[in-house]
């Protein structure tokens, strides 16, 4: 593909999440635009492009590590469609003609025997692991306690203190929500009934109580979809050999500015939780 | 004491928790501040607002997407402040600058907007990604701007394409994989501060350029234009365009009245077209490409010079006007006498070269000088750190010194390296002090060296002047201090280093038995 273009920067993308349809037209706006990735709202969604760096995300189209929005003059409100390619005001045009599809539905994972001792090494990693999106005025720390303490127990008290958790915290996507959609995503992986309900629940009541970024992901999560890091991060805990997990956590604690550190620590309650109902309905 | 509680909203204000909450941090350093925070309006993060009795600050709050900027203070006044420092820092922050109540400082993120803070600017200076590179000089030459691309990965066809766009629009690229240039005395990327005079330069050699200025700078000269092509423009698929278009505008410059053309070797066809430019310049032109015939430039009126130093010397005394070059010589370590006291320290068979250099023009410049004087077959290894096999993963050597600290030490545990070969490189956008990095390595390779029963010699030049940052001199001191034997320039130290290896005594075979 061409470097160049008279109307602005020509890329290719890498990979498509297959929650969308690249046939489909639409039109959308800028939402946001940070340093490797831009936020496009299309009617009550959302789509990301994003540098490849970080990994897939559903609802997300990805191209090379060096995108950056800012430099190439993209800009909150502007127009954004999606024609065969994807046109962000007259600043990027996206192909996506080579592109491969992602999918981003999150599988079952069996967890082994040594769950203990893996649920062991992850929290001793999360534990060296940077700051939080739970500090300073929002440091919801009342919530936090309340949701861990409801995560030992059953999926109505989870439920109803997650509740507390949607909308709370600092940032684009608040921090009690990262921690959420976590928990969801560990619930799924370990094949939790009640992870579906559950994330569906959180999901509807994001609609009017966090960002619109938030609900986007909280909406995912319904749908059984979660981002490539929550993947590769489960399966590491789950599947992969003990000595990888530290590895797989520090990677998934990178993304975003605290959003990593909320979301592993969402996971690490869910897996617990999901192994605590297990260990239950077997005695 | 009284406490107010004051707010302002940011509408569809998007930034990450981190940036929030710094702000946030340095909002409460002010005076007269208490708390203050920075949330999104979500109905969980207005309910802790209100159990911090700050709910006041959300009232004019529309959706989850407002920004509430949150501040309890002892007064009206210090609450205003600090609201207006939050617009301040919101406002700086990167790309999201679509929020109409945002006030004060807006850097300027794209060229569009450089250009409506400063109008009458007429050079871009471009350094991002090579996949947006391009574009952005693209943009900047239909704006009117000349360009100079600090970037690399641009491709031959994108280079091909600029430069073609310059030349139909009057206007010079330097670059692509440009490090080095000063306009008009502005230095701009790993330039030298050197004197304003009437010497212009055109090079596609960065350290190349680097040495020459600052040589000219030494004997008492200027410069008036040092512009750089960029590596590749004399490469046949490039045909000197940029080199073409510096040499017409340096032979039009009143204030230049001395040319000179500095290149690595380039390729037959482009030096050709570049020499018969300057045929019958009106000013007395100095072309230095490295490997390049000396007849061929003397055919055109121009005046050949082998190495940087000669080109440099050359320059100052066409240029006259109270500039002088010093006769050769005159540093310790040239006399036939101190290269064979130096040459005796070294143990038999110790008659390497070990060249780890931070230019690659300079380790070019130093293989044909070596080549030269001790023949073509040796083992000896003239490494430029600067290559891509080098610096991926990390910064160039000129900026972190780190990896030839290692490389200088790891040497001296070779038995057959018996000079050490060095450029250290000065100015602007170079480390702060690498005489001061280097030092150490050179102590401890010689200690490495002495207890396996040898003597390692480091030989090394410094390219740089009395005002550049690090100081000239200064940078000097330290590196007789350790014990190393300066040259005083690039072309110099290969010579004397070649001169010490071929004054050691070969290795004598070992007789099996």
């Amino acid at each position: 593909m061409a470097a160049m273009d008279s109307r602005g920067s020509r890329i290719a993308a890498l990979r498509y999440s297959l929650d969308l349809d690249p046939r489909a037209r639409w039109a959308g706006r800028v939402l946001s635009v940070h340093r490797s990735a831009l936020n496009v709202s299309v009617g009550d969604g959302l789509l990301v492009v994003a540098g490849a760096r970080g990994g897939a995300l559903p609802g997300s189209i990805i191209v090379a590590d060096d995108f950056d929005p800012i430099v190439a003059g993209v800009r909150t409100g502007m127009l954004a469609r999606l024609d065969r390619d994807l046109w962000v005001g007259s600043a990027v045009a996206i192909s996506l003609a080579a592109a491969r599809p992602w999918s981003p539905t999150l599988p079952v994972i069996r967890a082994g025997r040594d769950i203990g001792r893996r649920l062991a090494v992850l929290g001793g990693a999360l534990s060296r692991q940077g700051t939080s999106g739970f500090a300073g005025l929002a440091s919801g720390a009342a919530e936090l306690a309340a949701f861990s303490t409801a995560a030992g127990g059953d999926v109505t008290a989870i439920a109803r203190e997650g509740d507390r958790l949607v909308g709370l915290g600092a940032g684009l996507t608040p921090a009690g929500d990262d921690l959420l959609v976590g928990f969801s995503a560990a619930f799924t992986a370990y094949g939790h009934p009640a992870a579906r309900p559950l994330a569906g629940r959180w999901a509807e009541q994001a609609a009017t109580a966090t960002t619109v970024v938030a609900t986007a992901y909280h909406r995912h999560a319904a749908a059984g979809r979660y981002a490539e890091r929550l993947h590769d991060l489960l399966a590491a805990i789950l599947g992969g050999p003990p000595d990888g997990i530290s590895a797989a956590v520090e990677r998934a604690c990178r993304f975003g500015a605290t959003s990593g550190v909320d979301l592993v620590t969402g996971v690490e309650l869910g897996l617990r939780a999901a192994r605590n109902a297990q260990v239950e309905r077997a005695a | 004491m009284t406490t107010t509680v004051r707010g302002s909203i940011h509408r569809n204000s998007y930034r990450d928790s981190v940036e929030l909450m710094g702000i946030a941090a340095e909002l409460e350093k002010l005076p007269g501040i208490k708390r203050a925070g920075l949330v999104m309006a979500t109905p969980a993060n207005l309910g802790v607002l209100e159990q911090a009795g700050m709910q006041a600050a959300a009232a004019d709050v529309k959706g989850p997407g407002d920004l509430v900027v949150a501040v309890q203070a002892d007064s009206d006044s210090a609450a205003e402040a600090a609201l207006g420092r939050a617009a301040d820092l919101l406002a700086a922050g990167a790309g999201n600058a679509g929020d109409g109540e945002a006030a004060g400082i807006v850097a300027p993120q794209t060229l569009r907007e450089g250009l409506a803070a400063l109008p009458d600017a007429n050079l871009a200076l471009i350094s991002t990604s090579g996949t947006y590179a391009t574009a952005e000089a693209l943009r900047a030459l239909k704006a009117g701007l000349n360009v100079f691309l600090f970037s690399d990965n641009v491709s031959v066809e994108d280079e091909r394409e600029l430069k073609e766009l310059a030349a139909r629009r009057g206007l010079l690229v330097m670059g692509p994989d440009c490090g080095t240039a000063i306009v008009g005395g502005v230095p701009l990327g790993f330039a030298n501060a050197v004197r304003s005079g009437p010497i212009g330069l055109a090079a596609a050699s960065g350290t190349g350029l680097q040495q020459v200025t600052c040589l000219i700078d030494r004997y008492g000269s200027g410069v008036s234009h040092a512009l750089g092509t960029g590596g590749r423009d004399l490469d046949v698929r490039i045909g000197g365009l940029t080199m073409l278009a510096a040499v017409e505008r340096l032979l039009a410059d009143p204030s230049t009245s001395v040319v000179v053309l500095i290149s690595k070797p380039p390729d037959a066809t482009v030096s050709a077209r570049v020499l018969e430019a300057i045929r019958g310049a009106g000013k007395p032109v100095v072309v230095n490409f490295l490997g390049g015939e000396p007849d061929a430039v003397r055919a055109v009126g121009a005046h050949p010079a082998a190495t940087f130093e000669a080109a440099a010397r050359r320059a100052v005394e066409l240029a006259g006007a109270g500039g002088s070059a010093p006769d050769g010589g005159g540093e310790p370590g040239d006399s036939a006498a101190q290269v064979a006291a130096g040459a005796a320290r070294l143990a038999a068979g110790q008659s390497e070269i070990r060249g780890l250099f931070s230019g690659g023009s300079l380790a070019g410049e130093a293989k044909l000088i070596i080549k030269s004087i001790v023949g073509p077959d040796r083992h000896d290894r003239i490494i430029d750190l600067g290559d891509d096999e080098y610096t991926v993963g990390r910064p160039h050597p000129m900026i972190d010194p780190r990896l030839r600290y290692e490389m200088i030490v790891a040497t001296a545990a070779e038995p057959t390296v018996g000079v050490v070969l060095l450029d250290v490189v000065l100015g602007y956008a170079a480390h702060p002090d690498p005489a001061g990095a280097l030092a150490p390595a050179v102590e401890e390779a010689r200690a490495v060296a002495r207890a396996a029963g040898r003597e390692i010699l480091f030989v090394a030049s410094v390219c740089g002047t009395e005002g550049d940052p690090q100081g000239l001199a200064a940078q000097e001191q330290v590196l007789r201090a350790a014990g190393v034997v300066l040259a005083p320039s690039n072309a110099r130290a290969a010579e004397l280093a070649a001169r010490l290896v071929t004054a050691v005594e070969p290795a004598t075979a070992m007789v099996a038995g």
